[in-house]
This record gives structure tokens, sequence and C-alpha cells, in this order.
């Protein structure tokens, strides 16, 4: 039941990071980046076009299947990122290698680096002050 | 090609929720992707585990799946009220009603003193303070926000009147 019990916790914990970004020659826009997003731009990192169940590949190999993505969140995500503009629809085919059936392929843009990069960067922000804290071998509260 | 029966029955299943999710919301345009990337998650999970493997997987993408389309659901509701509350802007596009108020100086204390009225109806439940002057500084609170409610009606006036007249006139539209 280890499986269920983590689903429903993350069914529990569903956070949103909202940035208002300002770039040079970008306009600036509030910017919704869930753990599903962030988990499909670094699956699509690469630059290149991939369609939806390689995606949902690439991530469950890059998370060593401890995050896992259904569909129905992938094609959620996908039309957010698309209305944001961090990623684009390329194109719609079949691949070869799967089966005869139509995919459409999805390609990150460079806000999409731009935002990943940025959500990277907070997350190590967070874990940086989580390694002050006694519990993960920082200092203790009496000798700070 | 034929494939296992498991399969066959967890795409149907699998189908059989699609329909759950409203019709204009994203989960229905992308409904043959979705059940495409589906039936190529089981044939792999068939093949390294069998059909325990595809039970697994539709165990793990139901409870997903019934998150994403309850989320469907809250944004088409949401989007309803924010048709139906919402004005336009003098530079394009429209916001809600609220958000106007908010930015303006009378709306701002209409919100604030309503919040206030709350916190003070709560504070008598809760906390042992003499009723009287409770119950003294909340009409006093009822009476002012009153004033400011009619305040902000009368700057917002216009605005107002705009809704009811388009409302009315898609109406008429709708039974012509």
């Amino acid at each position: 039941m280890v499986f269920y019990s983590h689903s429903v916790y993350s069914l529990i914990v569903y956070r949103r990071h909202v940035y208002k970004l300002r770039e040079k020659d970008m306009e600036p826009t509030n910017l919704q980046i869930t753990p599903a997003i962030f988990h499909i731009l670094l699956a699509l990192a690469d630059g290149k076009e991939k369609h939806g169940y390689a995606i949902m590949q690439q991530i469950d190999e890059q998370s060593k299947h401890e995050f896992t993505i259904v569909p129905t969140t992938l094609y959620r995500s996908a039309k957010r990122m698309l209305e944001q503009g961090l990623i684009i629809e390329t194109d719609e085919r079949p691949d070869p290698e799967l089966d005869d059936e139509r995919r459409r392929y999805y390609q990150i843009t460079p806000l999409g680096r731009f935002a990943m990069q940025t959500e990277r960067n907070r997350l190590a922000r967070l874990v940086e002050i989580a390694d002050q804290q006694p519990l993960f071998g920082g200092p203790s509260y009496e000798t700070a | 090609m034929k494939q296992p029966k498991t399969i066959a029955l967890a795409c149907m299943l699998y189908r059989a929720l699609l329909h759950l999710a409203p019709k204009k919301g994203g989960l229905d345009e992308c409904e043959t992707l979705i059940l495409s990337d589906f039936r190529a998650q089981c044939r792999n999970k068939y093949q390294q585990r069998g059909s325990w493997g595809v039970l697994a997987l539709w165990l793990t993408t139901l409870t997903y799946t019934i998150r994403d389309i309850g989320f469907e659901r809250f944004d088409v509701i949401k989007l309803f009220f924010a048709r139906l509350f919402s004005v336009k802007k003098r530079n394009g596009g429209s916001e809600m009603v609220i958000t106007r108020m908010a930015n303006s100086e009378i709306g701002s204390i209409t919100i604030s003193l309503a919040v206030l009225f709350i916190s003070e109806l709560l504070i008598i439940h809760m906390t042992f303070i003499s009723k009287n002057i409770l119950i003294t500084l909340s009409l006093a609170t009822i009476i002012l926000m009153l004033l400011s409610l009619i305040a902000t009606i009368f700057e917002y006036r216009k605005e107002f009147k705009k809704i009811y007249i388009t409302k009315n006139t898609a109406k008429r539209r709708k039974i012509s």
C-alpha cells in the first residue's frame, strides 16, 4: 500500500508557485509552476521535440520511478504551459517506434527555460535554508 | 493488432471515467491523446509485469485522474462566476468587480469593514469580552458599512447598469 499512500499525500499537497517575471524583451506575466510542470520542463530541457508518452517515460526515468505523471495531468499541464508560452506545439504525427496513432509533439521555449531556471534556483535556496537546521546537520540552536 | 483483455478492459474503464470531465474543458479536447498514451502505458506495464502491472497502473491513474477531473470542474465554476461578475477595463480586457472595488478607496473601505464585522462576530462567540460593548461596536460597523456600500454603488452605478443591460440584452437575443 506504499504507492497508494504516496499518491494520497500527493493529492493533498498540491502546491503552485507563482512568479511575476520581468525580463528584458519579455512581457511581465504570472507563471504558475506546479511540480508536474517543472518535471515536464525538465523532460524537454534537451531542446528536442517530444510527444506526450515520451515525456511521461522521460519523467519516469529521470525521477527513478518516484514521481508519477498520468496522461490527464500531463495534458492539463501542457495546455497551461502552451497558454503561458513555456512550450510550443511543433507537429502532430505518428511515432514510428510506438504505433500508428497520431501524437502531438512539444518543444520548450526560451521563456520555459527561464522559468525552469527560476524554479531550480528557488528550490536550491530552500535546500540551503534546510541544511542550516540542526535536523539536517546545521548548527544547533544553542550554539547559533 | 489484438490486445490482451486486461488492457482492453482498463482502456474501456478509463474512457468511461473521462466522460466525467466537463465538455468544454481541456481534457475533452485531448481525449484521444490521453487514451492512446494510457494504452501505450498499459502495454508497457503488461510486458513488464503482466496483468498485475496493469492493475497497479490503473489504481494510480484512477486517483490522479479523479483529482484532475475535480480541478477541471472547479475551473469551469470559477470561470462562470468570473464572467458573471466581470466588468470591462478601459484599456481592454475585463476584471472582477471586487478587484475594481478593492482598487478604489471607498471600495476598499467597504471590504475592510465587512471583514471587520465578520471578525467581530467571531470574537463575540469565542471570547469572554463584554457582549454589550461588542454588540455596540458591531452595530456601528454595520452602519458604517452600509454607508460605504451605498457610496460604492453610487460610484460604480454605471458599471452595474452596464452589467444589467448586457445580461438582459443577451437574454432577449436568445429568446428572439
